[in-house]
């Protein structure tokens, strides 16, 4: 069964569910108390343990009926059952033991979804019955070698199959009933059934690949991107890059408190000081407005014309969305389109597919002109609430209006009314001014217009430090444009 | 515990049930994700009853810190003590006035040591969790994942009885991944029209079997709609009470225009509302 749970979890992951150890473990220990021959009950209990975002949920059922191919048999293992029976191990009561050597099995599986299946690792697979002769939901009970400092996880455990509506709130929990069956972890045969149940994953997981239907069939620009996703190197280095831009979009936190003669006297927080000084209050503690908290707003051109970044441009929306709780994404060829919630999604292909799903002859129709007049005319007309003071903007386009009026005057407004804007522009500053480019004249209101075509070039930008020069001293500090 | 909740008021759906059933027996906490006014805090209000636990309410809010969250001194009650300790010209009374400051008996506890240190068992409600700053989902985790809390004057205290903790999340910013990765997680979204049938039969006694039907499908239409803030099973109750103060039998226009205000929480909504629902200003029905 743990096979068979840590095989759908590497499938999960592989889909860009974000699951974790903690979470697999949570949904071992779960499987104790459902019946497992109810599917219904087993695949909620996963669920609640595994699924960490809503959007995830459809997924999860998708994958998980396609995982367990309609049988939820599968985490019955019935196999290993056979093989305990046949090795005349003694019957027990019902229950399931996860031991340290679980854990390092639930471990196994690899932070970027890969299942790592370690051949010389020698588990113990047991199951347990409900009464004697007769076969019960099958448990793994899995003991390090008969280790007697081994650590159960969850020490005492469930016993009995207990369903929602009729164990009600009472756990029983007896560990002295659970039935641990020892395998040696010398045992040759066991050997061959981990083989098998390896192999099994494996088809499975081939299956799945073949077989997958994907996001909804985007457009062929879509598909290009899709067949070109980021490799976990350009993840870990996009993940970087981000966490060092993530202050400097929202802004470094302010003192709460501070000792001077500016704001209200915090009488609190004084008279716990004067605590030190005999209750004499000698040194006055004053308190400054908490920060607001900051958001970010970014304006992602989904127009052919940024075909050449539109990768990189929208894993790093993606990331952005991910990793700064206040940001929304606003997609726009000639208006603005609310994609925060699509975005969101953990699956970048699953959030792209939705996202292009509608585009033919939708506003996002990458056949559509872009038009950043009409954009940013669109986003004061409906998104105006989303700039604010504490906003950071960050516009992910070129600039390119098509001869249209680029009301250059509304995005000096945004400058005027937000509190950074940012504007990456693929092209470098010599190509600004052609091809119906505005970005001459953007690049005036912005408070950093920079040129990224690469990761390395957004990492340039972060460490440059340049979106959190305060205005006062723009200009005198570093370069407000830069290309490479 | 689709019964047990049920006759507690709470009328719990599957997936609720297998959530609750888990947290409890796994002993980790339960995120409660979903819109505003369906039923996530009564879900714990109903536990609480049901299992005899203590309920313990954390309401978070902007700039909640630990001051309001965990703990706190007394401090006026501190100096109190420094003044009556000053003329105190023992040996050692500096050590005694100094461990005798940051005793217990000074401690102000807030909702998160109440939970931890309370003696009988607890449910700890920790009530939309996304309005507070990012910085107090890290408050948290130590709470979340070992039941305990550490304070620098006392050290770690440990619970007594570890307390089941609920948080709810309406969703308006994504929580910390650590925090999420520490709690079971259930989505909580509108009642089936069926469920919500029943809800209101329950919740407002006398309510005719024909009317909730027929609230049950209006609110149907109006969570479609495009409106800033769409009822939620709470303003559904409130309507059902109101109609049944009102002695109504029927949905008529003049009567869902003096329930209104138990219905429309948004100035912005009220003339969407009055058109889903085919009232005009005047109370007669509009011709679709």
């Amino acid at each position: 069964m743990i096979d068979a749970l840590v095989g759908f979890v590497a499938v999960l992951r592989h889909h860009g569910l974000d699951v974790g150890t903690d979470r697999t473990l949570a949904a071992a220990r779960s499987l104790a108390h459902v019946d497992l021959a109810d599917r219904a009950a087993t695949q909620r209990a996963l669920r609640i343990t595994l699924v960490a975002h809503r959007l995830d949920e459809a997924r999860f059922d998708d994958l998980f009926d396609r995982w367990f191919d309609g049988r939820i048999d599968e985490l019955h293992d019935d196999d290993d059952a056979n093989h305990v029976e046949q090795s005349g191990a003694a019957v027990q009561p019902s229950g399931v033991e996860l031991t340290l050597d679980t854990e390092r099995r639930l471990h196994a599986s690899s932070p970027d979804g890969s299942y790592v299946d370690d051949p010389s690792e020698r588990i113990g697979v047991a199951t347990t019955h409900e009464t004697e002769g007769r076969p019960g939901p099958a448990s793994p009970v899995i003991d390090p070698g008969g280790d007697p400092v081994a650590v159960m996880v969850d020490g005492a455990v469930g016993v009995g199959a207990a369903s929602p509506g009729h164990d009600g709130l009472t756990t029983r929990r007896a560990a002295g009933e659970t039935g641990a069956i020892h395998l040696g972890s010398e045992d040759g045969d066991l050997s061959h059934v981990l083989d098998r149940l390896a192999a099994q994953r494996h088809r499975r997981l081939a299956r799945l690949h073949v077989v997958s239907p994907g996001p909804a069939a985007p457009s062929s620009w879509g598909r290009s991107l899709l067949a070109n996703p980021f490799d976990a190197a350009e993840r870990r280095l996009l993940r970087s890059v981000v966490d060092e831009l993530r202050p400097q979009l929202t802004g470094m936190p302010a003192w709460r408190h501070r000792p001077g003669p500016a704001g209200e006297l915090d009488l609190r927080r004084t008279l716990r000081r004067a605590a030190t000084t005999a209750g004499t209050p000698i040194d006055l503690r004053y308190r400054s407005p908490a920060p607001s908290r900051a958001s970010v707003l970014v304006l992602l051109d989904t127009s052919l014309s940024v075909r050449p970044t539109a990768r990189l441009m929208l894993h790093l929306a993606h990331r952005l969305r991910a990793a700064i709780g206040r940001v929304r994404v606003l997609a726009f060829i000639d208006r603005c389109v609310d994609v925060t919630d699509v975005i969101r999604h953990a699956d970048l292909a699953v959030a792209l597919g939705r996202l292009l799903d509608d585009a033919p002859g939708g506003p996002l129709d990458p056949a559509r002109p872009s038009d950043y007049g009409a954009a940013m005319r669109s986003l004061w007309a409906r998104y105006a609430g989303l700039v604010r003071p504490t906003t950071t903007v960050i516009v992910l386009g070129d600039g390119r209006s098509n001869g249209r009026d680029p009301a250059v005057a509304s995005v000096a407004a945004l400058t005027e009314r937000c509190r950074r804007t940012v504007w990456l522009t693929p092209d470098p500053p010599g190509a600004w001014g052609f091809g119906h480019g505005e970005m001459t004249h953007y690049a005036d209101t912005v408070d950093v217009a920079w040129t990224v075509r690469t990761l390395d070039d957004l990492s340039t930008l972060a460490a440059s430090g340049q979106i959190a020069v305060p205005r006062a001293v723009q200009g005198a500090v570093g370069d407000r444009w830069r290309y490479t | 515990m689709i019964e047990r909740l049920a006759a507690v008021g709470y009328l719990a759906d599957e997936e609720v049930a297998s959530a609750v059933h888990l947290m409890t027996a796994l002993e980790r906490p339960l995120l409660v994700e979903g819109p505003p006014g369906v039923g996530k805090t009564a879900l714990a209000r109903s536990l609480a009853e049901l299992s005899g636990r203590r309920l313990i309410r954390l309401q978070c809010h902007e700039g909640i810190d630990d001051a309001r969250a965990l703990y706190e001194w007394d401090y006026g009650r501190q100096l109190l003590a420094t003044q009556m300790m000053r003329h105190d010209r023992r040996d050692g009374a500096d050590q005694d006035a100094m461990a005798a400051l940051f005793d217990e008996s000074f401690l102000l506890e807030r909702p998160l040591l109440a939970a931890i240190r309370s003696q009988e068992p607890a449910l700890l409600l920790v009530d939309e969790v996304d309005r507070a700053d990012e910085a107090f989902d890290a408050l948290l985790l130590e709470v979340l994942d070992e039941g305990q809390v550490t304070l620098p004057e006392l050290g770690t205290i440990r619970a007594v009885v570890r307390p089941w903790v609920i948080l709810t999340s309406n969703e308006t910013r994504e929580l910390a991944d650590a925090l999420k990765r520490r709690c079971l997680r259930i989505g909580v979204g509108y009642p089936t029209p069926e469920r919500e049938r029943q809800i209101l039969l329950s919740a407002a006694p006398g309510l005719a079997d024909e009317l909730a039907a027929q609230l049950t499908v209006a609110l149907g239409r109006l969570r479609v709609a495009a409106l800033h803030q769409p009822p939620g099973v709470a303003e559904a109750i409130d309507w059902a009470r109101a109609l049944v103060l009102l002695g109504a039998g029927d949905l008529e226009p003049d009567t869902v225009r003096r329930t209104l205000p138990a219905l429309v929480k948004h100035g912005r909504d009220e003339t969407m509302v009055r058109s889903v629902l085919d009232v005009d200003a005047t109370g007669t029905r509009a011709t679709r």
